[in-house]
């Protein structure tokens, strides 16, 4: 297959909510190879969505192992069809940048633990719990699929400092 | 097209409208907003901005476009001509956030910053507040870029050294960007 261009910002496309996966057909399968070419070419990136090259249906591919931040917990190369987050627990502060999104960091919070089910490429259900950077990376590539980039979940550096009312 | 830089600066006590104030100044005059930063200090709402222009206006001639805004908000307005090179950050190399912190007292970002200053620490971000509590504490909040070459263990020892002087609390953690 190919390796795809990747969609940049401001393309109406990042912003769109993607469509559930119906049923594995050819153009799933297509979608899923071509997804893991484009994430492989990018020696940085672990994540890649579906509308991140165009398409806009909910499936991302992720490998969080290629980043030495995800070595102690990963679950390599996946492909996930319908990814979802069922529970989220305890808060991370990250600092992202996105493909899509060139030249602008910011800061972010997420959950560190997470538990997410999907589909794979056969149509088994699957369900894990993972933490820290995949978690990370999951909500991350999840939110594109909703038309949500991290720039949606920055907040305010002000409130760093800001003043507690009095109690 | 060739474009003008400038570097202005604004703080006025505040008020609802003074963003609006300014901007409304260079959006009648086509001048964009590049980077800028602005918050509020105590009472005061202070704004820094980097402003670019295709038209050549003269520092004296944009200033004086200010005037009415100076006048009804009582803002201190300040301006100068930069270079395009001046507008461009250098990718950092080794980034950290340190946190400083104790009962108040002089010299705490002088000798925090001195000591960063010597060993070549560059200091990217800094913010620092007074708490108002019955005993003041002082908060120094900073995003520091160490030279290449420099560890996790030799900025601790940077901190400890200076904050052992003054009495303070310090923490460092490495700031890393996730490229997802």
């Amino acid at each position: 297959m190919a390796v795809r261009d990747i969609v940049v910002y401001p393309d109406r496309r990042l912003k769109e909510v993607c469509a559930e996966i119906k049923g594995i057909d050819e153009y799933t399968l297509n979608l899923a190879k071509d997804l893991l070419d484009t994430l492989r070419y990018y020696s940085h990136t672990v994540g890649i969505a579906a509308p991140q090259i165009g398409e806009l249906v909910r499936v991302i591919a992720i490998d969080a192992s290629k980043n030495k931040k995800g070595q102690k917990i990963n679950h390599g190369e996946l492909v996930m069809v319908n990814p979802e987050i069922v529970e989220w627990s305890s808060i991370i502060k990250t600092r992202e940048g996105c493909l899509s999104v060139p030249d602008y960091t910011g800061n972010v919070n997420r959950a560190r633990k997470i538990t997410v089910k999907y589909f794979d490429l056969d149509g088994n259900e699957h369900r894990f719990d993972t933490e820290g950077f995949e978690a990370v990376v999951l909500q991350h590539e999840i939110d594109h699929l909703d038309g949500i980039l991290f720039i949606d979940r920055i907040i305010s550096r002000r409130t760093d400092l800001f003043r507690r009312k009095n109690y | 097209m060739e474009k003008y830089f400038y570097a202005l600066t604004v703080i006025a006590k505040d008020r609802v409208g003074i963003v609006a104030s300014i901007a409304e100044v260079l959006y009648e005059r086509g001048i964009s907003i590049e980077d800028s930063v602005s918050t509020l200090l105590g009472d005061q709402f202070t704004m820094t901005l980097i402003i670019s222009s295709e038209k050549n206006y003269g520092v004296i001639e944009l200033k004086k476009a200010f005037a009415k805004a100076r006048k009804e908000l009582e803002l201190s307005v300040s301006l100068r001509r930069i270079e395009k090179e001046e507008t461009i950050t250098r990718e950092p190399e080794n980034l950290y956030s340190v946190s400083v912190y104790g009962k108040d007292r002089i010299g705490i970002v002088y000798t925090v910053s001195k000591a960063f200053a010597e060993n070549g620490v560059n200091i990217l971000d800094l913010r620092t507040r007074l708490t108002k509590a019955e005993k003041p504490m002082y908060v120094m909040i900073m995003e520091v870029d160490l030279p290449k070459d420099m560890s996790e263990e030799r900025l601790n020892e940077i901190l400890a050294q200076a904050c052992e002087k003054i009495g303070v609390d310090y923490s460092v953690r490495k700031i890393e960007t996730y490229e997802l």
